[in-house]
């Protein structure tokens, strides 16, 4: 889109969209908050992470405490605040080096085809034979836990099921005349992939990748809660649920709701969106 | 046909299996050196180091490690627990049915959650009950199990007092208080689950109400149930069918987390233990299960929707 449309028009975009994706817009309106939390977290937060609040052990929702505090004494909303940073930035790294290589894996297979495709394709289903907690938990015990092995290990999922996806798009696109006129005019394999396939497949890529989104927030929780994340005091919104959460849930009920709600709130708001961006850039791939 | 189809769906299932088995083998390998020397300082799992890596498999030469483990495997020999001594098939075969009864009850939640959700939301295309059906399906995607075992187990408990049993009921001991006890956490799996296959029921219902055929049946002066249960269903339900291996295989990653919060001990909450002890051949003996059971269920279905299909040959 050239960048000289007036601002009045985008305006009316944005409100055509709201109109039209009430869900969609809903779901963005939240991605975005949560988005300026992660980043602005010091602003936002009223008090640090870590902070012990004296006096203010395991107090219950208030005008002073939003909502809560926890068993050491801190603000349960500033850690909130902070969690987000954790879920937004294991969220986008895992995403984008999954797509990155889905795209590489997917778009080559589906382009060359033949024993490379028939091989690549039998890993594929190998790998996505696995419950994806279990390989990742089985990546885990080899690799040890730690922010970096929980991108690796998603994004290792995301790639295998994503490039099934792409490739199959890719098939679609190479069936099309536009690229058999190229060859025809003598593009050469590189030029006729960078300029003719893959614009074509970026759609589902960016469809894909909001999906997967909130699938990832999702496990990343999971292997928090499990004790494989972040390791404290920084928190993450599913490591927040378990242990001292765990513990105190019916002293304290508001220690192990308030992260829940919010983890649900975020894979929530990913999901809504990626549905309405799907709708809107690639109904082919409703009901996936 | 058929025999010809299931033919090469049995060969096309071989090499996933070998290659599934491959990476099972796999991962143990990929330990880092040191990992064994930790292990052999924290867990006191040998007398000395040669000894740990002979009881890991780790100290020939790793074409005969894999022939040997397999040779093992294909005879039913899975090693033993480095923690208990105990003989891996032994610890799998009495996990094994907890897990598979947890399944059985999710998968039965998730259907009675998907079916009639997803009929309704197709039927009414656009109407607030599709709107509502569609926003709930989003949020059972979206609400993590663990915290929803969670509610479920503090809600009461402040509401009314009421707390879920922690300990694990045999059948033999009290067949009711044992089935009763998969309720809750078969629920919370299904719940996911249940989302899933609800939004493709729905979507691929969908597209065969738009069919020539349906009109055709409209055309008729049939009642709206005869076209949707008789004529439309059948056909929307196969792709519903196909996801189902999926599905199972994430049922079983949730419970992993679901075994052990309510206290279940079924092969998630081994394999769990087994990862928190670095214990590996548990890992690679319950991987191995898992995968093996997983590319069955989907060779199940394919043969099924080749019954139910008969235009479907590969």
């Amino acid at each position: 889109m050239p960048s000289s449309i007036p601002a009045s028009v985008t305006r009316s975009t944005i409100a055509r969209a709201a109109r039209r994706k009430p869900l969609g817009t809903f779901g963005a309106v939240i991605v975005i908050a949560m988005l300026v939390m992660a980043v602005f977290a010091e602003r936002i937060a009223p008090h640090a992470y870590d902070e012990t609040i004296r006096g203010a052990r395991m107090k219950p929702p208030s005008a002073a405490y939003w909502l809560g505090t926890d068993n050491l004494g801190r603000d349960i909303w500033s850690r909130i605040v902070y969690g987000a940073r954790v879920s937004v930035m294991v969220g986008f790294a895992t995403v984008l080096l999954g797509i990155v290589v889905a795209t590489v894996v997917g778009v080559s297979t589906g382009y060359l085809g033949g024993v490379y495709d028939l091989c690549v394709q039998r890993i594929v289903d190998a790998w996505m034979s696995f419950p994806y907690l279990v390989i990742i938990l089985s990546v885990m015990a080899v690799l040890g836990p730690g922010l970096l092995n929980v991108v690796l290990s998603l994004a290792l999922i995301i790639a295998a099921t994503s490039s099934r996806v792409i490739r199959g798009a890719t098939l679609s696109v190479a069936q099309q005349p536009y690229v058999e006129a190229a060859y025809a005019a003598g593009c050469p394999h590189r030029r006729v992939i960078v300029r003719h396939i893959l614009p074509n497949v970026m759609p589902t890529i960016i469809v894909l990748a909001t999906i997967n989104l909130g699938g990832v927030i999702l496990a990343e929780s999971a292997l928090s809660f499990l004790g494989f994340g972040v390791p404290p005091p920084f928190p993450s919104w599913g490591a927040m649920l378990s242990g001292s959460g765990r513990t105190y849930m019916f002293r304290a009920p508001w220690m192990a709701i308030w992260p829940g709600v919010a983890i649900s709130l975020a894979v929530f708001a990913f999901n809504m969106l990626g549905d309405a961006l799907r709708d809107v850039l690639d109904p082919r791939l409703r009901g996936s | 046909m058929l025999r010809r189809y299931l033919a090469k769906r049995l060969l096309v299932a071989v090499p996933s299996l070998l290659i599934a088995s491959l990476i099972v083998f796999a991962l143990p390998r990929l330990i880092p050196g040191d990992v064994v020397s930790l292990m052999l300082e924290e867990k006191a799992y040998a007398r000395d180091l040669a000894e740990l890596r002979a009881k890991l498999g780790l100290d020939r030469p790793l074409h005969v490690q894999y022939l040997e483990w397999l040779g093992h495997v294909v005879r039913g020999d899975l090693g033993e627990s480095l923690w208990t001594r105990r003989p891996v098939r032994e610890e799998l075969a009495r996990r094994l049915p907890v897990t598979l009864e947890l399944g059985a009850s999710s998968v039965v939640f998730a259907v009675i959650i998907a079916l009639p959700i997803g009929v309704l939301s197709a039927t009414r295309q656009d109407t607030l009950s599709d709107y509502l059906a569609r926003s709930a399906a989003i949020l059972g995607l979206s609400v993590p199990g663990f915290w929803l075992a969670t509610l479920v187990i503090v809600l009461p408990a402040i509401w009314w007092g009421w707390r879920p049993v922690a300990e694990y009921v045999e059948f033999g001991r009290d067949p009711t208080g044992h089935l009763v006890q998969f309720l809750l956490p078969g629920l919370i799996l299904g719940v996911a689950a249940g989302a899933a296959l609800m939004r493709l029921q729905r979507a691929t219902l969908l597209e065969v109400l738009r069919q020539d055929y349906v009109r055709t049946a409209w055309a008729k002066g049939l009642r709206e149930r005869a076209v949707v249960f008789k004529h439309s269903l059948k056909n929307a339900f196969i792709p519903v069918l196909s996801v189902f291996g999926i599905q199972i295989a994430q049922i079983f990653g949730g419970a992993v987390i679901i075994e052990t919060i309510f206290g279940l001990p079924g092969l998630g909450r081994f394999l769990f233990e087994a990862i928190t002890q670095r214990d590996y051949p548990v890992i690679q003996g319950v991987n191995l299960v898992v995968v093996a059971a997983i590319v069955l269920v989907n060779l199940a279905v394919d043969t099924l929707y080749a019954v139910l299909d008969p235009r479907i040959r590969y």
